[in-house]
């Protein structure tokens, strides 16, 4: 029985936690848009950008698409329960 | 058509002004057409379209809300003085999207059953705190107003100048203010929406025209990085640490202040059901790519064009690029009036659905308050006065400023919203958070960033100010709910 209650309990806190995670992914993912481990110009060019350019946009465009994906994939996660606003 | 930009480079023939005029025009008749549909004279029905707004006109509205004039003219301004670390604003556009994610889907499900308008109806309703709701609402009014100020300046110095001088500045403040008026109060959010579809479109005709132009025609960034290198080497740099913070710190303030804007949340309330407006966030991701970046781009290929622009000129960089790719590209003659009309599209959607925010939450947050009795005709009666009211204002406020430098309190708009998202965004998600314990954020809050912005530093260690207001509201509303440990559920709002 207490076997039964502690697994309970600890699937509630790994639900809440994940959730939490979800969450906050989209914050998450702006600490990791900005170029913070380039240091001077390497004189690098890919299609005429220097390389910190580069990751800028594609992690603006890797950003996009996970904030779809979530929107897609977790809405109902973020919507949360309908009991609970009752 | 005729019309073309002249030598200064931002300036239209008598066509290209017949061409906008015309286009200022079909706006009216569009608020008509909005004011014909109107199904019942309800609150709900003229501040979010009965809630009835389709994939298509939701998105356009969100779209067109979204890009102000500030993005077309401001961020290629920006970008020519800045150069590549400007790409923060293609990020930071997304981030408003992202911000939405933490909120939107438990706020449309709750403005459904319980027939929410505004902002100040959830926060009532979530919380049963007048005090916080009528703090939370004045913020919005005050935030908007000053966006509202801000564009209505913006448009008059942009009529002024494309029209070379023909048009005064005075005269076209009043007659743009009159037209968005008109098709305001007739069909309320029916006929805003309707008009930013137009604007929506034009915005990206436009758009579509220049990334074309500088693709296709001038090759994109590669074909002039050689000169880019000569003109200015800096901007091949990556941004240092404290270039890095502020970026974040951009991304972070457009994340928590722009989705709280109170215009933005009655649209997500409009949306004819949750798949619909999933569908519009999850293309409106998307979007910074086609815009903020084919705009940061104009404005880092115009430092290699047009070198040695300074201050207040470069800011009019996005029409003298046009000028430029006209007079290389005939056939793209259309442009140039195509891209005044995005321009003036997009400060008009912003500055028409802002007061549209304006005068629903005074009629049903303020006057409500007093007047518990009101009906829906009077409501709504207030509202248009309301805006009737507002703009007057506005255009005596833009006219008496307009050869001054901004007042800069009128420059507080985001760090101030920010201050808004723990009532949303940790109020919608944390069940026992406590009304006291919000107030006491937002009080706080508000108090640093507005010391902070006026006083001390804007940008203290590269974070801005609506961002330190934020960490002392999330640590106030923090001590204040372990303090108190007692959550106010709210009550339904047909109790109130």
């Amino acid at each position: 029985m207490s076997c039964v209650l502690v697994s309970r309990t600890i699937f509630r806190f790994v639900c809440k936690v994940s959730r939490l995670l979800i969450l906050i992914l989209p914050v998450i993912g702006l600490v990791f848009s900005v170029p913070w481990f380039f240091h001077g110009d390497s004189g690098e060019r890919f299609l005429g950008f220097p390389s910190w350019v580069v990751y800028a946009l594609l992690a603006a465009a890797g950003y996009a698409l996970m904030i779809a994906f979530l929107i897609g994939r977790f809405w109902d996660f973020s919507a949360g329960n309908q009991e609970e606003d009752e | 058509m005729s019309d073309s930009i002249k030598d200064t480079g931002y300036e239209l023939g008598t066509g290209g002004l017949v061409f906008i005029g015309l286009y200022v025009l079909s706006l009216l008749l569009i608020g008509w057409f909005g004011h014909r549909a109107k199904k019942a004279n309800t609150l709900e029905d003229h501040y979010l379209g009965g809630r009835t707004f389709g994939l298509g006109v939701l998105f356009l509205t969100l779209y067109a809300t979204q890009y102000s004039g500030n993005s077309f003219m401001g961020f290629v301004g920006k970008a020519y003085r800045g150069g590549f670390p400007f790409l923060s604003a293609v990020v930071a556009m997304m981030a408003v999207v992202g911000g939405y994610f933490l909120f939107a889907p438990r706020l449309h499900r709750l403005s459904r059953r319980r027939r929410y308008v505004t902002l100040g109806d959830y926060v009532q309703d979530r919380f049963s705190l007048r005090l916080l709701t009528v703090f939370i609402v004045l913020l919005g009014i005050f935030g908007l107003g000053n966006y509202v100020l801000t564009n209505l300046l913006a448009l008059g110095k942009l009529a002024e100048v494309v029209s070379g001088g023909k048009v005064n500045f005075n005269v076209a403040v009043v007659l743009l203010a009159t037209v968005m008026l008109a098709y305001e109060t007739m069909g309320g959010m029916r006929s805003v929406a309707w008009t930013d579809v137009t604007q929506g479109v034009i915005l990206l005709l436009s758009l579509g025209l220049i990334a074309f132009a500088l693709f296709f025609h001038l090759g994109g960034p590669a074909s002039v990085a050689t000169d880019l290198e000569l003109v200015r080497p800096d901007i091949w740099l990556p941004p240092d640490l404290n270039q890095n913070i502020t970026w974040l710190s951009t991304a972070l303030l457009f994340f928590f202040g722009i989705s709280m804007y109170p215009h933005a949340i009655q649209r997500i309330y409009a949306a004819r059901d949750e798949n619909t407006l999933r569908r519009s966030l999850q293309v409106m991701a998307f979007m910074p790519l086609v815009t903020t970046l084919i705009l940061v781009l104009l404005g880092v290929m115009a430092i290699a064009i047009l070198p040695g622009l300074k201050g207040a000129e470069s800011d009019k960089t996005t029409l003298l690029m046009v000028g430029r790719l006209v007079e290389e590209i005939p056939a793209l003659v259309i442009l140039g009036p195509l891209l005044v009309a995005a321009v003036i599209a997009a400060t008009m959607s912003t500055i028409d659905s802002a007061l549209l925010a304006i005068s629903s939450m005074v009629s049903n947050d303020l006057y409500r308050m007093v007047r518990s009795d009101a009906s829906n005709t009077q409501l709504t009666g207030i509202g248009k006065m309301t805006s009737i009211v507002v703009m007057v204002l506005v255009v005596i406020l833009t006219i008496l400023l307009q050869d001054q430098t901004i007042w800069k309190l009128l420059e507080i708009k985001l760090e101030i919203l920010a201050q808004v998202a723990p009532a949303v965004m940790l109020g919608l998600q944390w069940k026992k958070l406590s009304a006291k314990a919000v107030l006491a954020g937002a009080l706080v809050g508000t108090a640093t960033a507005v010391t902070l912005k006026l006083g001390m530093s804007s940008n203290l260690h590269g974070i801005h100010a609506g961002i330190w207001g934020l960490v002392a509201n999330f640590l106030a509303l923090l001590l204040v709910q372990l303090a108190t440990c007692r959550g106010r559920t709210g009550t339904p709002l047909e109790d109130r």
